[in-house]
Protein backbone atom coordinates (compact mmCIF):
# COMPACT_ATOMS: atom_id res chain seq x y z
CA UNK A 1 0.00 0.00 0.00
CA UNK A 2 1.68 3.47 -0.91
CA UNK A 3 0.51 6.35 0.47
CA UNK A 4 -0.24 9.98 -1.06
CA UNK A 5 0.98 11.35 2.23
CA UNK A 6 3.07 10.18 5.12
CA UNK A 7 3.51 11.99 7.99
CA UNK A 8 6.37 10.78 10.76
CA UNK A 9 6.56 12.13 14.18
CA UNK A 10 6.90 15.15 13.44
CA UNK A 11 7.49 17.98 15.61
CA UNK A 12 7.99 21.71 14.95
CA UNK A 13 7.76 24.53 17.87
CA UNK A 14 7.48 28.12 18.28
CA UNK A 15 9.76 29.57 21.10
CA UNK A 16 9.88 26.19 23.11
CA UNK A 17 6.04 25.61 22.69
CA UNK A 18 5.08 22.75 20.66
CA UNK A 19 2.69 23.67 18.23
CA UNK A 20 2.92 20.30 16.50
CA UNK A 21 3.97 17.55 18.50
CA UNK A 22 5.24 13.99 17.14
CA UNK A 23 2.25 13.76 14.85
CA UNK A 24 2.14 10.84 12.70
CA UNK A 25 -0.67 10.12 9.84
CA UNK A 26 -0.56 8.58 6.39
CA UNK A 27 -3.18 9.41 3.86
CA UNK A 28 -4.65 7.14 0.99
CA UNK A 29 -4.96 8.83 -2.43
CA UNK A 30 -7.71 9.82 -3.35
CA UNK A 31 -8.95 10.29 0.29
CA UNK A 32 -10.14 13.02 1.79
CA UNK A 33 -9.20 13.83 5.40
CA UNK A 34 -10.64 16.80 7.95
CA UNK A 35 -8.54 18.19 10.30
CA UNK A 36 -10.56 19.91 13.29
CA UNK A 37 -9.96 20.80 16.72
CA UNK A 38 -9.64 23.72 18.66
CA UNK A 39 -7.81 27.61 17.64
CA UNK A 40 -4.53 27.12 18.83
CA UNK A 41 -4.39 23.29 18.49
CA UNK A 42 -1.76 23.04 15.23
CA UNK A 43 -3.98 21.83 12.52
CA UNK A 44 -3.15 25.02 10.49
CA UNK A 45 0.44 24.73 11.73
CA UNK A 46 0.64 20.67 10.26
CA UNK A 47 -1.05 21.87 7.17
CA UNK A 48 2.01 23.96 6.25
CA UNK A 49 4.34 21.37 7.40
CA UNK A 50 2.67 19.47 4.73
CA UNK A 51 2.92 21.79 2.42
CA UNK A 52 6.75 22.84 3.04
CA UNK A 53 6.27 26.33 4.01
CA UNK A 54 7.81 25.88 7.13
CA UNK A 55 10.33 23.77 7.90
CA UNK A 56 9.89 20.79 10.62
CA UNK A 57 12.38 20.79 13.64
CA UNK A 58 12.33 17.02 13.45
CA UNK A 59 10.18 14.12 11.60
CA UNK A 60 9.48 13.41 8.65
CA UNK A 61 6.87 14.23 5.68
CA UNK A 62 6.78 12.90 2.79
CA UNK A 63 4.76 13.38 -0.26
CA UNK A 64 4.51 10.50 -3.13
CA UNK A 65 7.56 8.80 -0.93
CA UNK A 66 9.08 12.62 -1.61
CA UNK A 67 10.79 13.98 1.50
CA UNK A 68 8.74 18.18 1.32
CA UNK A 69 11.71 20.38 1.82
CA UNK A 70 9.91 23.36 -0.02
CA UNK A 71 6.86 24.15 -1.44
CA UNK A 72 5.57 21.90 -4.38
CA UNK A 73 3.62 22.14 -7.61
CA UNK A 74 2.02 18.84 -6.08
CA UNK A 75 0.44 20.01 -2.95
CA UNK A 76 -1.70 23.30 -3.93
CA UNK A 77 -2.70 25.54 -0.89
CA UNK A 78 -6.11 27.02 -0.84
CA UNK A 79 -6.24 30.49 1.77
CA UNK A 80 -9.39 31.32 4.25
CA UNK A 81 -8.33 35.23 2.66
CA UNK A 82 -10.97 35.92 0.03
CA UNK A 83 -7.55 38.23 -1.23
CA UNK A 84 -6.06 35.13 -2.03
CA UNK A 85 -6.87 35.90 -5.79
CA UNK A 86 -4.23 38.59 -7.49
CA UNK A 87 -6.47 41.78 -7.58
CA UNK A 88 -4.80 42.69 -11.21
CA UNK A 89 -6.12 39.78 -12.84
CA UNK A 90 -9.69 39.04 -14.23
CA UNK A 91 -11.12 35.83 -12.99
CA UNK A 92 -9.61 34.09 -15.89
CA UNK A 93 -6.31 35.13 -15.95
CA UNK A 94 -5.93 34.40 -12.28
CA UNK A 95 -7.12 30.67 -12.90
CA UNK A 96 -4.37 30.75 -16.31
CA UNK A 97 -1.94 32.08 -13.92
CA UNK A 98 -0.60 28.73 -12.60
CA UNK A 99 -0.48 27.28 -16.63
CA UNK A 100 1.33 30.26 -17.84
CA UNK A 101 4.89 28.44 -17.75
CA UNK A 102 3.37 25.58 -19.68
CA UNK A 103 4.29 25.20 -23.06
CA UNK A 104 0.59 24.64 -24.48
CA UNK A 105 -1.39 27.15 -26.51
CA UNK A 106 -3.44 29.72 -25.17
CA UNK A 107 -6.73 27.94 -26.61
CA UNK A 108 -5.51 24.76 -24.49
CA UNK A 109 -5.12 27.00 -21.57
CA UNK A 110 -8.28 28.82 -22.21
CA UNK A 111 -10.03 25.84 -22.45
CA UNK A 112 -8.61 24.01 -19.21
CA UNK A 113 -9.27 27.28 -16.99
CA UNK A 114 -13.06 27.19 -18.69
CA UNK A 115 -12.89 23.29 -17.50
CA UNK A 116 -12.48 24.53 -13.85
CA UNK A 117 -14.64 27.82 -13.88
CA UNK A 118 -17.57 25.36 -14.95
CA UNK A 119 -17.06 22.90 -12.44
CA UNK A 120 -17.12 25.80 -9.46
CA UNK A 121 -20.24 27.57 -11.06
CA UNK A 122 -18.60 30.46 -12.51
CA UNK A 123 -19.52 30.73 -16.15
CA UNK A 124 -19.98 34.53 -17.05
CA UNK A 125 -17.25 35.79 -14.65
CA UNK A 126 -14.23 35.01 -16.76
CA UNK A 127 -13.92 38.16 -17.51
CA UNK A 128 -14.54 40.21 -13.60
CA UNK A 129 -11.98 41.39 -11.64
CA UNK A 130 -11.71 39.88 -7.64
CA UNK A 131 -13.05 43.37 -6.28
CA UNK A 132 -16.74 42.88 -8.61
CA UNK A 133 -16.90 39.53 -7.06
CA UNK A 134 -18.81 38.56 -3.95
CA UNK A 135 -16.25 36.86 -0.98
CA UNK A 136 -17.84 32.85 -2.17
CA UNK A 137 -17.45 33.69 -5.86
CA UNK A 138 -13.77 34.31 -4.33
CA UNK A 139 -13.16 31.21 -2.85
CA UNK A 140 -14.67 29.51 -5.54
CA UNK A 141 -12.37 30.97 -8.23
CA UNK A 142 -9.66 29.84 -5.52
CA UNK A 143 -10.28 26.51 -6.21
CA UNK A 144 -10.44 26.16 -9.46
CA UNK A 145 -7.41 27.86 -9.57
CA UNK A 146 -6.20 25.53 -7.80
CA UNK A 147 -7.43 22.56 -9.66
CA UNK A 148 -6.23 23.52 -13.02
CA UNK A 149 -2.85 22.31 -13.13
CA UNK A 150 -4.64 18.53 -11.65
CA UNK A 151 -2.79 18.76 -8.34
CA UNK A 152 -1.86 15.13 -6.69
CA UNK A 153 -2.95 17.31 -3.18
CA UNK A 154 -5.30 19.81 -2.33
CA UNK A 155 -4.48 21.82 1.42
CA UNK A 156 -7.23 23.72 2.54
CA UNK A 157 -6.90 26.05 4.97
CA UNK A 158 -10.71 26.77 6.03
CA UNK A 159 -11.37 28.43 2.65
CA UNK A 160 -15.10 28.66 3.49
CA UNK A 161 -14.67 29.74 7.23
CA UNK A 162 -15.56 32.98 6.45
CA UNK A 163 -18.66 32.78 4.30
CA UNK A 164 -22.05 33.24 5.45
CA UNK A 165 -24.01 29.94 6.36
CA UNK A 166 -26.26 29.43 3.08
CA UNK A 167 -23.26 30.69 0.71
CA UNK A 168 -20.88 27.81 2.97
CA UNK A 169 -23.63 25.30 2.22
CA UNK A 170 -23.38 26.21 -1.40
CA UNK A 171 -19.79 25.83 -1.43
CA UNK A 172 -19.43 22.80 0.18
CA UNK A 173 -21.89 21.01 -2.25
CA UNK A 174 -19.70 21.86 -5.09
CA UNK A 175 -17.05 21.47 -3.37
CA UNK A 176 -17.65 17.98 -2.87
CA UNK A 177 -19.13 17.22 -6.28
CA UNK A 178 -15.86 18.51 -7.81
CA UNK A 179 -13.77 16.15 -5.49
CA UNK A 180 -15.95 13.26 -6.77
CA UNK A 181 -15.14 14.06 -10.32
CA UNK A 182 -11.34 14.79 -10.06
CA UNK A 183 -10.70 12.35 -7.30
CA UNK A 184 -8.27 14.58 -5.81
CA UNK A 185 -6.65 13.93 -2.14
CA UNK A 186 -7.93 16.76 -0.05
CA UNK A 187 -6.54 17.81 3.42
CA UNK A 188 -8.77 20.33 4.79
CA UNK A 189 -8.24 21.82 7.61
CA UNK A 190 -11.39 23.57 9.69
CA UNK A 191 -13.33 23.95 12.94
CA UNK A 192 -16.83 23.55 11.70
CA UNK A 193 -17.69 20.22 12.58
CA UNK A 194 -20.73 19.60 10.84
CA UNK A 195 -18.89 20.69 7.36
CA UNK A 196 -15.74 17.80 9.01
CA UNK A 197 -18.84 15.43 8.87
CA UNK A 198 -20.36 16.22 5.38
CA UNK A 199 -16.97 16.35 3.25
CA UNK A 200 -14.54 13.87 4.80
CA UNK A 201 -13.30 10.24 5.21
CA UNK A 202 -11.51 10.43 8.38
CA UNK A 203 -11.97 13.15 10.82
CA UNK A 204 -8.57 13.83 12.89
CA UNK A 205 -9.31 15.44 15.66
CA UNK A 206 -5.63 17.64 17.04
CA UNK A 207 -5.75 18.97 20.58
CA UNK A 208 -2.39 20.92 22.17
CA UNK A 209 -0.37 19.54 18.92
CA UNK A 210 -0.90 16.52 19.05
CA UNK A 211 -3.51 13.79 17.25
CA UNK A 212 -6.01 13.30 20.04
CA UNK A 213 -8.35 10.66 17.95
CA UNK A 214 -9.58 9.87 14.34
CA UNK A 215 -13.33 9.15 13.41
CA UNK A 216 -13.86 7.08 10.50
CA UNK A 217 -16.92 9.05 8.55
CA UNK A 218 -17.72 6.82 5.95
CA UNK A 219 -21.92 7.98 5.62
CA UNK A 220 -20.87 11.26 5.13
CA UNK A 221 -24.29 12.64 6.63
CA UNK A 222 -23.70 15.32 9.86
CA UNK A 223 -26.65 13.97 11.62
CA UNK A 224 -26.53 14.79 15.67
CA UNK A 225 -25.16 12.72 17.38
CA UNK A 226 -22.78 12.56 14.79
CA UNK A 227 -21.93 15.96 15.37
CA UNK A 228 -22.29 15.35 19.02
CA UNK A 229 -19.68 12.63 18.92
CA UNK A 230 -17.36 14.60 17.26
CA UNK A 231 -17.91 17.93 19.51
CA UNK A 232 -17.03 15.59 22.64
CA UNK A 233 -13.74 14.32 21.43
CA UNK A 234 -12.29 18.01 20.68
CA UNK A 235 -13.23 19.39 24.04
CA UNK A 236 -12.01 16.57 25.75
CA UNK B 1 -20.55 60.83 -12.52
CA UNK B 2 -22.85 63.71 -13.29
CA UNK B 3 -21.02 65.50 -10.37
CA UNK B 4 -17.40 64.46 -12.39
CA UNK B 5 -18.56 66.36 -15.30
CA UNK B 6 -19.78 69.43 -13.53
CA UNK B 7 -16.89 69.58 -11.49
CA UNK B 8 -14.47 69.30 -14.92
CA UNK B 9 -16.87 71.98 -16.36
CA UNK B 10 -16.10 74.43 -13.00
CA UNK B 11 -12.32 73.76 -13.90
CA UNK B 12 -12.40 75.51 -17.26
CA UNK B 13 -15.18 77.94 -15.75
CA UNK B 14 -12.06 78.91 -13.15
CA UNK B 15 -9.02 79.01 -16.17
CA UNK B 16 -11.52 81.31 -18.05
CA UNK B 17 -12.32 83.94 -14.64
CA UNK B 18 -8.69 84.11 -14.32
CA UNK B 19 -7.72 84.53 -17.87
CA UNK B 20 -10.04 87.40 -17.67
CA UNK B 21 -8.79 89.42 -14.54
CA UNK B 22 -5.54 88.88 -16.09
CA UNK B 23 -6.87 90.53 -19.48
CA UNK B 24 -8.30 93.31 -17.53
CA UNK B 25 -5.27 94.15 -15.45
CA UNK B 26 -3.25 93.40 -18.57
CA UNK B 27 -4.98 96.61 -20.63
CA UNK B 28 -6.62 98.70 -17.56
CA UNK B 29 -4.26 98.45 -14.44
CA UNK B 30 -1.27 99.93 -13.33
CA UNK B 31 1.02 97.92 -14.87
CA UNK B 32 3.66 97.94 -16.95
CA UNK B 33 2.35 96.36 -20.44
CA UNK B 34 6.54 95.36 -20.78
CA UNK B 35 6.47 93.41 -17.81
CA UNK B 36 2.57 92.36 -17.51
CA UNK B 37 1.70 91.90 -21.33
CA UNK B 38 -1.98 91.11 -22.51
CA UNK B 39 -3.11 87.76 -23.70
CA UNK B 40 -2.89 88.79 -27.42
CA UNK B 41 0.21 89.53 -27.15
CA UNK B 42 0.80 86.45 -25.09
CA UNK B 43 -0.43 84.13 -27.65
CA UNK B 44 1.14 85.42 -30.24
CA UNK B 45 4.29 85.15 -28.72
CA UNK B 46 3.24 81.58 -28.17
CA UNK B 47 2.27 81.27 -31.34
CA UNK B 48 5.49 82.55 -33.20
CA UNK B 49 7.58 80.21 -30.81
CA UNK B 50 5.53 76.92 -32.38
CA UNK B 51 5.84 78.14 -35.68
CA UNK B 52 9.52 78.63 -35.64
CA UNK B 53 10.00 75.81 -33.97
CA UNK B 54 11.92 77.12 -31.33
CA UNK B 55 9.75 76.29 -28.46
CA UNK B 56 9.31 72.44 -29.56
CA UNK B 57 12.55 71.60 -29.96
CA UNK B 58 13.44 73.01 -26.75
CA UNK B 59 10.70 71.19 -24.83
CA UNK B 60 12.09 67.99 -27.44
CA UNK B 61 15.37 68.87 -25.74
CA UNK B 62 14.13 68.77 -22.20
CA UNK B 63 11.82 66.14 -22.33
CA UNK B 64 14.29 63.49 -23.67
CA UNK B 65 16.63 64.08 -20.70
CA UNK B 66 13.32 63.20 -18.19
CA UNK B 67 12.26 60.72 -20.06
CA UNK B 68 16.19 58.81 -19.99
CA UNK B 69 16.62 60.27 -16.46
CA UNK B 70 13.23 59.26 -15.00
CA UNK B 71 13.57 55.45 -17.18
CA UNK B 72 16.98 54.90 -15.37
CA UNK B 73 15.59 55.85 -11.79
CA UNK B 74 13.06 53.51 -12.01
CA UNK B 75 15.00 50.59 -13.50
CA UNK B 76 17.96 51.11 -10.65
CA UNK B 77 15.20 51.66 -7.80
CA UNK B 78 13.47 48.68 -9.15
CA UNK B 79 16.74 46.50 -8.54
CA UNK B 80 17.81 48.30 -4.89
CA UNK B 81 14.06 47.59 -3.93
CA UNK B 82 14.37 43.87 -5.25
CA UNK B 83 17.12 42.94 -3.54
CA UNK B 84 15.88 44.92 -0.60
CA UNK B 85 12.76 42.60 -0.50
CA UNK B 86 15.09 39.23 -0.36
CA UNK B 87 17.86 40.42 1.84
CA UNK B 88 17.39 42.40 5.50
CA UNK B 89 21.22 43.37 4.81
CA UNK B 90 20.64 45.27 1.42
CA UNK B 91 16.95 46.16 2.72
CA UNK B 92 18.98 48.86 6.09
CA UNK B 93 21.38 49.69 3.55
CA UNK B 94 18.99 51.37 0.98
CA UNK B 95 16.92 52.11 4.13
CA UNK B 96 20.50 54.19 4.96
CA UNK B 97 20.33 55.42 1.41
CA UNK B 98 17.01 56.72 1.20
CA UNK B 99 17.44 58.42 4.54
CA UNK B 100 20.73 60.19 3.79
CA UNK B 101 19.99 61.39 0.23
CA UNK B 102 16.11 61.93 -0.08
CA UNK B 103 16.40 64.99 1.97
CA UNK B 104 19.10 66.23 -0.37
CA UNK B 105 17.08 68.79 -2.95
CA UNK B 106 18.71 67.64 -6.04
CA UNK B 107 19.36 71.95 -7.24
CA UNK B 108 21.72 71.82 -3.69
CA UNK B 109 23.57 69.06 -5.55
CA UNK B 110 24.27 71.45 -8.46
CA UNK B 111 27.46 72.91 -7.17
CA UNK B 112 28.92 69.62 -6.35
CA UNK B 113 28.17 67.58 -9.90
CA UNK B 114 29.41 70.85 -11.74
CA UNK B 115 32.61 70.25 -10.14
CA UNK B 116 32.92 66.78 -10.84
CA UNK B 117 30.99 66.54 -14.13
CA UNK B 118 31.20 70.29 -15.22
CA UNK B 119 27.84 71.85 -17.28
CA UNK B 120 26.86 69.20 -19.35
CA UNK B 121 24.28 66.69 -20.38
CA UNK B 122 25.63 64.21 -17.80
CA UNK B 123 25.56 66.47 -15.30
CA UNK B 124 21.80 67.26 -15.66
CA UNK B 125 21.23 63.82 -16.24
CA UNK B 126 22.62 62.64 -12.66
CA UNK B 127 20.72 65.81 -10.75
CA UNK B 128 17.23 64.14 -12.43
CA UNK B 129 18.51 60.46 -11.36
CA UNK B 130 19.16 61.78 -7.77
CA UNK B 131 15.78 63.57 -7.93
CA UNK B 132 13.94 60.58 -9.00
CA UNK B 133 15.31 57.52 -7.37
CA UNK B 134 15.11 58.05 -3.36
CA UNK B 135 11.68 58.58 -3.84
CA UNK B 136 10.57 56.16 -6.11
CA UNK B 137 12.78 53.31 -4.62
CA UNK B 138 11.05 54.90 -1.25
CA UNK B 139 7.48 53.95 -2.72
CA UNK B 140 8.64 50.84 -4.18
CA UNK B 141 9.62 49.48 -1.00
CA UNK B 142 6.37 50.25 0.89
CA UNK B 143 4.45 48.88 -1.92
CA UNK B 144 6.67 45.28 -1.70
CA UNK B 145 6.22 45.46 1.69
CA UNK B 146 2.34 45.99 1.17
CA UNK B 147 2.20 42.34 -0.78
CA UNK B 148 -0.07 39.95 0.88
CA UNK B 149 2.38 37.28 2.74
CA UNK B 150 -0.42 35.28 0.56
CA UNK B 151 0.16 36.04 -3.10
CA UNK B 152 3.93 35.41 -1.92
CA UNK B 153 2.80 31.68 -0.60
CA UNK B 154 1.31 31.44 -4.09
CA UNK B 155 4.25 32.03 -6.00
CA UNK B 156 6.35 29.32 -3.95
CA UNK B 157 3.51 27.07 -4.51
CA UNK B 158 3.96 27.06 -8.47
CA UNK B 159 7.70 26.51 -7.54
CA UNK B 160 8.34 30.25 -9.42
CA UNK B 161 11.74 31.24 -9.02
CA UNK B 162 12.53 34.95 -7.02
CA UNK B 163 12.55 36.82 -10.26
CA UNK B 164 9.74 35.09 -10.92
CA UNK B 165 7.84 36.16 -7.99
CA UNK B 166 8.87 39.62 -8.26
CA UNK B 167 7.84 40.17 -11.87
CA UNK B 168 4.68 38.32 -12.05
CA UNK B 169 3.63 38.89 -8.61
CA UNK B 170 5.42 41.67 -6.36
CA UNK B 171 5.88 44.79 -9.39
CA UNK B 172 1.73 43.89 -10.49
CA UNK B 173 0.92 44.10 -7.00
CA UNK B 174 2.93 46.91 -6.33
CA UNK B 175 1.64 49.16 -9.16
CA UNK B 176 -0.42 51.22 -7.04
CA UNK B 177 2.85 52.06 -4.45
CA UNK B 178 4.96 52.31 -8.40
CA UNK B 179 2.64 54.89 -9.90
CA UNK B 180 2.54 57.06 -6.77
CA UNK B 181 6.68 57.32 -6.77
CA UNK B 182 6.18 57.77 -11.26
CA UNK B 183 3.87 60.79 -9.91
CA UNK B 184 6.39 62.16 -7.60
CA UNK B 185 9.50 61.11 -9.94
CA UNK B 186 8.30 62.94 -12.88
CA UNK B 187 7.29 66.05 -10.53
CA UNK B 188 10.99 65.94 -9.34
CA UNK B 189 12.57 65.79 -12.43
CA UNK B 190 10.91 68.08 -14.32
CA UNK B 191 11.63 70.73 -11.65
CA UNK B 192 15.50 69.35 -11.73
CA UNK B 193 15.76 69.90 -15.12
CA UNK B 194 14.61 73.22 -15.45
CA UNK B 195 16.57 74.76 -12.49
CA UNK B 196 19.40 73.17 -13.60
CA UNK B 197 19.20 74.27 -17.13
CA UNK B 198 18.61 77.71 -16.22
CA UNK B 199 22.21 77.54 -14.03
CA UNK B 200 24.16 76.10 -16.73
CA UNK B 201 22.87 77.70 -19.83
CA UNK B 202 22.89 76.08 -23.33
CA UNK B 203 24.82 72.68 -23.34
CA UNK B 204 25.58 71.52 -26.51
CA UNK B 205 23.78 74.62 -28.92
CA UNK B 206 20.63 73.82 -26.79
CA UNK B 207 19.40 74.55 -24.05
CA UNK B 208 15.97 73.45 -23.11
CA UNK B 209 12.80 75.05 -21.74
CA UNK B 210 14.41 76.19 -18.49
CA UNK B 211 17.28 78.07 -20.86
CA UNK B 212 14.52 79.13 -23.29
CA UNK B 213 12.59 81.14 -20.55
CA UNK B 214 15.64 82.08 -18.62
CA UNK B 215 17.04 83.34 -21.83
CA UNK B 216 14.16 85.69 -22.61
CA UNK B 217 13.68 87.72 -19.32
CA UNK B 218 17.35 88.27 -20.27
CA UNK B 219 16.41 90.02 -23.72
CA UNK B 220 13.25 91.22 -21.88
CA UNK B 221 11.33 89.32 -24.07
CA UNK B 222 8.02 89.02 -21.35
CA UNK B 223 5.70 87.61 -24.01
CA UNK B 224 8.00 85.62 -24.44
CA UNK B 225 8.71 83.95 -21.14
CA UNK B 226 5.17 83.67 -20.26
CA UNK B 227 4.60 81.50 -23.47
CA UNK B 228 7.29 79.26 -22.14
CA UNK B 229 5.63 79.01 -18.77
CA UNK B 230 2.12 78.29 -20.44
CA UNK B 231 3.69 75.47 -22.04
CA UNK B 232 5.48 74.27 -18.32
CA UNK B 233 2.22 74.27 -16.96
CA UNK B 234 0.55 72.46 -20.17
CA UNK B 235 2.89 69.59 -20.12
CA UNK B 236 2.56 68.96 -16.67
CA UNK B 237 -1.01 68.87 -16.90
CA UNK B 238 -0.73 66.71 -19.98
CA UNK B 239 1.25 64.10 -18.56
CA UNK B 240 0.08 64.57 -14.97
CA UNK B 241 -4.49 64.38 -16.34
CA UNK B 242 -3.56 62.52 -19.52
CA UNK B 243 -0.47 60.12 -19.53
CA UNK B 244 -0.30 59.32 -16.07
CA UNK B 245 -4.48 59.49 -15.39
CA UNK B 246 -4.97 56.78 -18.39
CA UNK B 247 -2.21 54.73 -17.00
CA UNK B 248 -4.32 54.72 -13.88
CA UNK B 249 -7.64 53.95 -15.14
CA UNK B 250 -6.62 51.19 -17.73
CA UNK B 251 -4.66 49.64 -14.05
CA UNK B 252 -5.03 49.99 -10.41
CA UNK B 253 -8.51 52.03 -10.85
CA UNK B 254 -10.19 49.12 -13.01
CA UNK B 255 -8.51 46.72 -10.47
CA UNK B 256 -9.83 48.54 -7.89
CA UNK B 257 -6.08 48.39 -6.28
CA UNK B 258 -5.79 52.14 -5.67
CA UNK B 259 -5.13 53.54 -2.72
Amino acid sequence: MTYMVEIENLVKSYGGLAAVDDVSLKVMKGEFICIVGPSGCGKTTLLNLIGGFITRDSGEVKINGKSVEKPRKEAIMVFQDFEQLFSWKTLESNVIFPLVDLKISKEEKKKRASTYISMMKLDGFENYYPKELSGGMKQRGAIARALVTNPEILLMDEPFGSLDAQTKQELQNSFREVWQKTGTTVIFVTHDVREALLLADRIVVMNKGKISRIFENPDKMPTDIRVREVTDAILL
Amino acid sequence: MKSKIKKEHLKFIWIFVLLAVWELTARFGPVNPISFPSLAVIASALWESVITGDIISQIWFSMGFILTGLLTAIILSLVLASISTFSELMDSFTDTLVSVFHPLPGIAMLPLIILWFGTGSKAIFIIIIHSVIWPMLLNLKSGFKSVPEIYRKIGQNYEHSMAGILFKIFIPASLPFGLAGIKIGWARAWRAVISAEMVFGATGGKGGIGWYIFNKRVFMDTPGLFAGLIVIIGIGILVEDLVIGKIENSTVKKWGTSQ
